[in-house]
């Protein structure tokens, strides 16, 4: 796919101009405006998003400037403004103390959503925070199942304790929330723990996974070329010099606590003063597995997909970056009594010159073009041109409807029709209305 | 045409030396004519393909990217093991069926879109085996060299022409003039259409039925394709 800094430069080309008018940089943001105005008008790009229950926040805060800082992630205003919005309550006896009421029983306040599993009772809505690049919500299901949308009004008319009804959920609304949120009915409120990264800060990206379920792993390196004893030896055989022998090397000892390579596992407990352990079959080969020794596998590098029978692990990505879905797993979610968005997104990020816009295809990205033609067509000063600006946003609008179509052919064009109740009329007649010229009768 | 023929043609319409020219690249007289090629095929939906996925366990999505890189939108899904058509619907209609379709598992019977890159099939099978063999429209395969000639039928190589002539005039910032070409262009494409779809039939008017879990059953589920 071109880069963003091969579509700028046909950009340039086009408009005449080496920056003395447009500036690279005023074209890069013209580039990524109409990224996102493509990806949100067309609504072709759509991805799953899956949300523990409780719902968790990259940030959660207490006063309003504090949302200044949580970086457009999934956050929430954890806490009720009252007494002109100079303090935060939880509860909302806390509200009739700072004004001077005679506090009366409320519901127990929380921060967190997963307080529910431990606490009181509570009158705090249930909402979920979604990500910044979310547009469009399509769906919105809990374990599998798809929830309904409704309206705050349905709610208070049907129900005058909704927010407090803890069950299975049914429906979801936008709340009364902010926006990238919603609020999802009736509540779960035990907690359920799905895929965590564990220590992510030290370890990078997951090298291996455990649960209830069985994990295995399977590589394309089955087994090892050499065995070793020390980590000098894997020096000796790797950057520091020139290696004797070349592939997969293993050491095949048990390591002590001070570092001494041990042949058995008694030796080990020997030097670190353990309890000794029964020996087990000494082997440097996977092949000796047959005369005593462990099955040897190795799982080389990092996790590039993972497959079961009994569910589809999918990959998802959303960063404008090079080869997106070619990474390694950051996150791991489940369905499984979780909370599945599918939403429209738009791009995550701004892209830079050497990025290319892969949540769409190269074909697309003569859409772009039109559209950034058409913010420098249109901008005052030097260089503006109306007409090209008109015609340029009409090819873009008209790429925008065209791919909506295309994303989403199976849809139907539904005709809203009225029909009689009953089969009787029961409108009212139109007044008579004579004609000007009408003669006068009175 | 080909692709050298085309671009002589646009040159000597904008006045401009074929062999030579000036205001206009060489390359970027080939991009305004790939341009043109895509645009056709997105518009006229002339070029098909098919390509074959394999049915993987326990899968329900896949990933257009993944099974080729010229697919626009997949038109028809047929499992050659089941001598089956399967039925295009919608998520819509599948959370009508079934409160929890994306559990049932067994021989797929339907697939739906889920954006332009990825799209379902329901039920999924749990165990692997069998392929697919996905129908598509796809984007044009791009011209090696100027003695390439464009997937197109003869008569809309004409098409590319004023689609280039347009490209130019807007080079040329004259709006007016490429305005009227394009005009000319979308007649064409018009054509292009009606030739890439002779045996298509006009649009109707569905109605659908309040039945719930209506289409799944006798795989009336109107389509565009």
């Amino acid at each position: 796919m071109p880069t963003v800094a091969s579509d700028l430069t046909l950009i340039q080309e086009r408009l005449h101009d080496s920056a003395a008018i447009w500036t690279r940089a005023e074209l890069l943001t013209f580039y990524n405006d109409a990224y996102e105005q493509f990806c949100s008008k067309s609504r072709c790009v759509r991805r799953l998003h899956l949300i523990d229950v409780p719902p968790r926040y990259a940030f959660t805060y207490c006063y309003e400037w504090e949302s200044r800082y949580t970086q457009g992630g999934p956050s929430r205003m954890m806490m009720l403004p009252s007494l002109d919005g100079t303090r935060r309550v939880t509860s909302l006896w806390e509200a009739e103390q700072a004004e001077g009421v005679t506090p009366t029983a409320s519901y127990a306040g929380k921060t967190q959503e997963w307080e529910r599993a431990y606490g009181n009772e509570t009158d705090r809505q249930f909402i979920f925070a979604l990500p910044k690049h979310g547009d469009l919500i399509m769906r919105v299901a809990w374990d599998g199942k798809a929830l309904n949308p409704v309206t705050v009004r349905e709610f208070d008319h049907t129900d005058d304790a909704w927010m407090r009804r803890a069950g299975e959920p049914w429906w979801w609304t936008n709340g009364t929330g902010r926006i990238r949120t919603i609020e999802v009915y009736e509540i779960v409120t035990n907690y359920t723990q799905q895929y965590a990264l564990v220590d992510y800060a030290d370890r990078g990206l997951a090298r291996g996974f455990s649960g209830v379920r069985d994990y295995g792993i399977a590589s394309e390196i089955t087994t090892h070329a050499f065995a070793y004893s020390t980590p000098a030896d894997a020096h000796h055989q790797g950057a520091d010099s020139t290696p004797y022998l070349t592939g997969l090397g293993w050491n095949f000892t048990i390591r002590a606590t001070d570092g001494t390579g041990c042949t058995y596992r008694w030796e080990a407990d020997m030097r670190n003063g353990d309890t000794l352990t029964a020996a087990s079959t000494a082997q440097t080969y996977a092949w000796e597995e047959v005369f005593g020794g462990v099955s040897l596998a190795f799982g080389v590098g990092t996790v590039r997909a993972m497959v079961s029978p009994d569910r589809q692990y999918w990959g998802m990505g959303s960063s404008p970056s090079l080869n997106t879905l070619y990474g390694g797993i950051r996150d791991l979610r489940s369905s499984v009594q979780s909370v599945e968005v599918t939403h429209v997104v738009t791009p995550e990020a701004a892209l830079t010159e050497v990025d290319i816009p892969d949540l769409l295809p190269t074909q697309a990205q003569r859409y772009l073009r039109y559209y950034c033609w058409y913010r420098a067509y249109v901008r005052s000063g030097p260089g503006q041109n109306l007409a090209l600006a008109k015609h340029y946003r009409d090819r873009f609008d008209r790429g925008c409807e065209v791919w909506r179509k295309l994303a989403d052919q199976a849809s139907m064009d539904v005709v809203i029709q009225r029909e009689m109740s009953g089969g009787a009329s029961t409108g009212t007649p139109p007044m008579v209305r004579l004609p000007s010229n009408f003669e006068q009768v009175w | 045409m080909n692709r050298g023929e085309i671009r002589t043609r646009i040159l000597n319409a904008l006045n401009e030396s074929a062999s030579a020219p000036v205001f206009w690249t060489t390359a970027q007289m080939s991009q305004a004519i790939a341009d043109g090629m895509d645009l056709l095929a997105e518009e006229a939906q002339q070029v098909k393909r098919t390509a074959i996925c394999a049915l993987q366990p326990g899968s329900q999505y896949y990933s257009t990217r993944g099974i080729a890189l010229d697919l626009m939108i997949p038109t028809r899904i047929w499992v050659p093991s089941l001598n089956r058509r399967l039925t295009v619907t919608t998520v819509g209609q599948l959370d009508a069926y079934h409160e929890r379709w994306q559990t049932v598992t067994g021989d797929p019977q339907y697939w739906f879109p889920m954006g332009w890159d990825w799209f379902g099939i329901f039920p999924h099978p749990s165990t692997g085996g069998g392929t697919m063999r996905v129908d598509y429209l796809a984007w044009p395969r791009p011209l090696l060299d100027d003695g390439d000639e464009p997937e197109l039928y003869g008569a809309d190589h004409d098409g590319l022409v004023l689609y280039g002539i347009y490209e130019g005039l807007l080079k040329r910032w004259d709006a007016q003039g490429a305005l009227i070409r394009f005009v000319e262009f979308l007649e064409h494409y018009g054509l292009a259409r009606a030739r890439g779809g002779s045996r298509q039939l006009q649009a109707r008017t569905w109605q659908k039925s309040s039945a719930v879990g209506n289409g799944l059953q006798n795989g009336n589920l109107g389509s565009r394709y």
